[in-house]
């Protein structure tokens, strides 16, 4: 049974919510089945926030079972180690490499390393959505990257993306477009 | 028809506009709060009020329900600790507009003090509960909640966990709700005014009323049975049934539960007809001892199979089943992200300045400020639940502590925290209770409080609560040089008997929210 399994990670403020929604909304639009979910509870404190969404022919648990994600996104690389037992063996992690802010100190670059070990699609989606003139829309960028991956139509997202933010259009195409741009190169 | 994608709360919310409510009555509470703040947003006009409490929900719905209207409650699962003793009384009452009570659970606590199990209280109340297993079913057996409450004259309880309440599908709506029921008022006292004399009689009336929940639930399509190996077979309910036939075989037989009482003639057919028998359900293995009384071949969390504490999941069901599961290895040494104050809320100042005071004990209460629990604060030794942080604060200066903070938010203070300072005054009880007011409840999306200045409400201001008990208090705006705020809590400090200061500063997440 064809299935597509997202979990996307990140702290509060980060987007993540709409990310998977659009995700849900472009999956939907090309006729398949969607689950969405989210643990959101102290999100706006700034703690870790997960969505995960499930894409198939039918899907029963809103559920991401672990080790069997298609796509790992992470808007931020501590929280998509965080999330790295969700990875399936085929599975594709992408992370953007720009830090949310945290309190406690560590050293990126050893994160940074890890990720690498680790087979992540590492992209400055931040420095991208700042390119594209939106610092908001580092969520886009990863939608951008990994639609390289999913089965849609670039059509159907740019329907979707148009629907469904209503600022910021053009930054935000902008923003798609950089992510997609920057994945093929590593991939 | 038409299509939504909803998401369970939504879903409920939708299933009670549609079914002809004419009021929704909360508390907010994660996983809950969505339902109510769907319906206030819906455009319907459907009449909502956010009450200073469960227990005022609940007793605003039943009055609407005396009145003949159709009414919902929404809560969090501790909330229904708050409510359950209206709840439980009203099924001796009974009611007359058909009135449903959802309740969020929220196995795995992931916003809660507690995972307590729902289900329980429905037993205890002796009435109808459903648990929908996805958010169409979610909308559909809302509506059926409303019809079964007026045929049984009962509240029938709606128990949605996490997952469902934040988990997103689409959903088919009707195109056309049912209109409202006739306001009228039919009294009856001998069921409504529960004097012991009468109350005698209702319970004998609400035991006898228990053939017909147990009929309505042996016949209700909620329940279903797929017969297919004699072997084996799973019996789940709820969500937890969506995570089971995640991994469902095509062979194994599923008897899928969705109301309670359970349908114990289906169940009993089903154990005839299967050998092993597996139960998935969400929360205490209330199904599992109902069979395990049954039959020894039964496997849940009673045996082990699955953990007694926190969600189900479909990985839970995998290991159960012995199918192939080997998740990579978690990565370790990753630095911690503790939740904390949003940054420039006031709270940040307060915490900081009360830890420099450092008091002997902290009792502190529900809400954004049991953050400060965590670094970098670490300003908090007690939260239990609503309001006890006052109620606490009491007992340790009765049996002498010196001076105990007590630290709860403004809604908190109204919820339950109001008939403990009573106490405090009138038992002289020397406390600082440390109010802290962002003006709204903010941890669960910014609902009102009592004092909100919002349009056609009356602000009841704690200034005059606080006055109207003649207690000594004063303002603190924690934006003020740190000097000033300690200066401000030693003076408090000194001060005999029961006092308490309010730390003022609105809520600035909802503050940038209302800009956008």
């Amino acid at each position: 049974m064809k299935k597509i399994d997202v979990v996307i990670a990140g702290v509060g403020g980060q987007g993540n919510l709409l990310l998977a929604k659009l995700i849900t909304l472009t999956a939907l639009a090309e006729g398949w089945a969607v689950k969405r979910s989210e643990i959101k509870g102290l999100a706006q404190r700034g703690g870790s926030v997960l969505s995960q969404v499930r894409i198939g022919e039918k899907i029963w648990s809103p559920l991401i079972e672990l080790g069997s994600a298609d796509f790992l996104l992470g808007l931020e690389p501590v929280e998509a180690l965080r999330n790295y037992q969700f990875l399936g063996p085929q599975g594709k992690a992408i992370v953007s490499s720009n830090f949310a802010p945290n309190p406690i100190k560590f050293s990126e670059e050893e994160i940074l390393e890890k990720a690498r070990s680790l087979n992540f699609l590492l992209i400055p989606a931040l420095d991208l959505a700042k390119k594209a003139g939106s610092p908001q829309s580092a969520n886009i960028v990863i939608l951008g990257a990994v639609s390289h991956f999913l089965p849609f139509a670039l059509s159907t997202y740019e329907k979707v993306l148009k629907e469904n933010l209503k600022r910021l259009q053009e930054e935000n195409l902008k923003a798609f477009a950089l992510g997609r741009e920057e994945i093929q190169k590593l991939a | 028809m038409s299509f939504k994608i909803l998401t369970g709360d939504e879903a409920v919310a939708w299933g009670a506009i549609h079914a002809g409510i004419t009021i929704s009555t909360a508390y907010p509470g994660t996983p809950a709060s969505e339902i109510q703040e769907t319906i206030a947003s819906s455009g319907t006009g459907t009449k909502y009020v956010w009450a200073v409490n469960e227990k005022v929900a609940y007793e605003n719905a039943l009055g609407a329900s005396y009145a003949n209207q159709r009414a919902l409650i929404s809560m969090k699962h501790i909330g229904l600790n708050v409510a359950a003793d209206p709840f439980i009384n009203s099924t001796f009452t009974g009611v007359n507009g058909g009135l449903v009570l959802a309740v969020g659970d929220d196995p795995s606590m992931y916003s809660s003090q507690n995972e307590q199990d729902s289900r329980f209280y429905a037993q205890f109340a002796k009435t109808f509960s459903m648990e929908p297993s996805d958010p169409q079913e979610a909308y559909e057996m809302t509506m059926e909640a409303f019809e079964i409450s007026e045929r049984l004259r009962l509240p029938v309880l709606l128990r949605l966990v996490t997952r469902l309440c934040y988990g997103e599908s689409p959903v088919h709506l009707k195109e056309n709700g049912k209109g409202k029921n006739e306001l009228k008022l039919e009294k009856d006292v001998r069921r409504w005014v529960v004097v012991p004399s009468h109350a005698r009689m209702l319970h004998k009336s609400l035991n006898e009323k228990q053939k017909v929940l147990e009929e309505i639930s042996e016949n209700s399509p909620f329940n279903s049975m797929v017969l297919k190996s004699k072997k084996r077979g799973i019996i789940a309910s709820g969500i937890a049934y969506a995570h089971a036939m995640e991994h469902w075989d095509g062979e194994t037989s599923v008897l899928k539960i969705g109301t309670y009482p359970l349908p114990m003639k289906m169940i009993r057919k089903f154990m005839d007809y299967c050998g092993e028998i597996l139960v998935v359900e969400e929360g205490e293995p209330i199904i599992e001892k109902a069979l395990a009384e049954l039959s020894p071949k039964v496997h849940g969390k009673l045996d082990g199979t699955f953990p007694r504490q926190w969600e189900m999941t479909p990985d839970l069901v995998a290991k159960a089943l012995r199918l192939p599961y080997s998740p990579p290895t978690p990565v370790e040494n990753l630095p911690p992200r503790y939740p904390t104050f949003c940054p420039g809320c006031g709270y940040n100042f307060t915490f900081k300045a009360l830890k420099k005071i450092n008091p002997q004990v902290i009792t502190g209460d529900i809400g954004c400020y049991s953050l400060a629990v965590f670094p970098p604060f670490e300003a908090m030794d007690t939260t239990v639940c609503m309001g006890a942080s006052i109620g606490m604060a009491l007992g340790l200066a009765y049996v002498g502590v010196k001076k105990p903070v007590a630290v709860i938010g403004d809604s908190t203070f109204f919820h339950a925290g109001l008939p403990a300072m009573v106490d405090a005054v009138h038992n002289n009880a020397d406390i600082l209770v440390l109010i802290m007011d962002n003006e709204l409840v903010a941890m669960t999306g910014g609902q009102p409080t009592p004092a909100s200045a919002d349009e056609g409400k009356t602000p009841v201001t704690l200034e005059q609560v606080l006055t109207g008990l003649g207690v000594t208090f004063d303002v603190l705006n924690p934006y003020r040089p740190e000097e000033e705020l300690l200066a401000k809590f030693k003076e408090m400090l000194e001060k005999p008997g029961p006092v308490v200061l309010i730390s003022r500063s609105p809520c600035i997440t909802e503050a940038k929210r209302r800009a956008k």
